[in-house]
């Protein structure tokens, strides 16, 4: 029996907003999401994405991270950022944008540990980057960062929401894999 | 030419060392008795401080080794500007950190790690930690994360690992330390 599982992956065969996992085991102790994407609005550099649980759409998220974005070849930029009450896990400069052309993904990574436990809010930590090219900013940034789901709830769907505010759509291609890992 | 599935028996690349959930609140939690017979450890920890403050840190020692051989270098973010603390002949692996009492209700941490060639006798013991510790504020300080490279200056095999709290505080029920051996190819 394997300990680490692929229990969905998605391929974009066309652009879309969203990518929808429902149903999702209770066979599990962890989930690890690992996304390659950009974004299909040509005119963004960089895109960003949410997460939901459950298909709560509500102020039940917080979280920050904190960016790495190369404006030229000899300096960074450097901050960081948070909020509160946000409609989703919010994810920020892991992934480029279509100015790269569709071919340019970023990768993204996300632990959700102990995703069952009703004692537990579900908190999450991920990471990722991306490179661009050319002489658009940023060429390229990471980004890391957590958030935590007000809600004891376990997790039996996830929600992966391009740019939440804006309505816009993963380009063609993108993956993402839902992995369970097992504790026993 | 000796290709993986030529062999009889194939072993699993992740295994479960141990797994454990707080029934009560506890001030050290330990994986012990750990077997050489993997490549790569690997853990993930969802737990909480019952100190009084937003934030504590997790301190890790292995082989209940005490000494002063211990050095690690972090860089960490607490809703604030990314900065940077490193630390050499301390007596054990600082400050990866967890939510604290003072987070919101109910909000656990993450951390996850590796310890690469933990059962090698020839080098240091070199070892990655990634935490974080959310929580619904944008106050400095109110929440962190940290990436944390350390070493244990030892060549023995780890068979060992404590996780206490930094000021010896007690993680909250329901933490869970998850432990795995990953193996590479046969």
């Amino acid at each position: 029996m394997a300990i680490i599982e692929a229990i969905k992956s998605v391929y974009l065969e066309a652009d879309a907003s969203s990518v929808d996992w429902t149903s999702i085991p209770t066979t599990y102790e962890h989930l690890m999401i690992r996304g390659t994407a950009t974004e299909e609005y040509s005119a963004a550099d960089r895109s960003d994405f949410g997460l939901r649980f459950n298909g709560d759409t509500g102020d039940n998220y917080g979280g920050a991270h904190s960016i790495n974005a190369l404006e030229t070849t000899v300096s960074y930029t450097n901050s960081a950022g948070a909020g509160t009450s946000l409609a989703q896990v919010y994810i920020n400069y892991t992934l480029p944008g279509g100015k790269f052309g569709p071919f340019n993904v970023g990768c993204t990574q996300v632990l959700i540990p102990d995703y069952l436990n009703t004692n537990k809010n579900t908190s999450v930590w991920f990471g990722g980057g991306f490179t661009g090219d050319g002489s658009n900013e940023p060429r390229a940034a990471n980004s890391f960062g957590h958030s935590v789901w007000d809600s004891t709830a376990a997790i039996n769907q996830i929600t992966i929401v391009d740019t939440p505010w804006s309505s816009k759509n993963f380009a063609r291609g993108a993956q993402w894999t839902l992995y369970g890992i097992k504790s026993s | 030419m000796d290709t993986v599935w030529d062999k009889e028996f194939i072993m699993a690349v992740w295994n479960v060392i141990q797994h454990t959930e707080l029934g009560a609140s506890a001030a050290t939690v330990t994986h012990g008795s750990i077997s050489g017979s993997y490549d790569h450890l690997y853990g993930i920890i969802s737990c909480r401080s019952d100190q009084s403050a937003y934030t504590n840190s997790i301190m890790v020692q292995f082989n209940n080794d005490t000494g002063g051989n211990y050095g690690f270098t972090d860089i960490q973010s607490a809703n604030n500007t990314p900065s940077a603390y490193s630390q050499d002949g301390a007596t054990q692996i600082g400050y990866p950190n967890v939510p604290a009492a003072s987070a919101l209700a109910d909000t656990f941490g993450v951390i996850e790690y590796w310890i690469p060639h933990y059962s090698n006798t020839a080098n240091f013991k070199p070892c990655f930690f990634k935490a974080a510790a959310p929580n619904v504020s944008t106050t400095a300080s109110q929440a962190a994360m940290k990436f944390t490279g350390a070493i244990w200056e030892s060549t023995a095999a780890i068979t060992e690992i404590d996780f206490t709290l930094n000021g010896g505080h007690d993680y909250v029920q329901y933490s869970t330390f998850t432990l795995y051996g990953i193996n590479g190819a046969g």
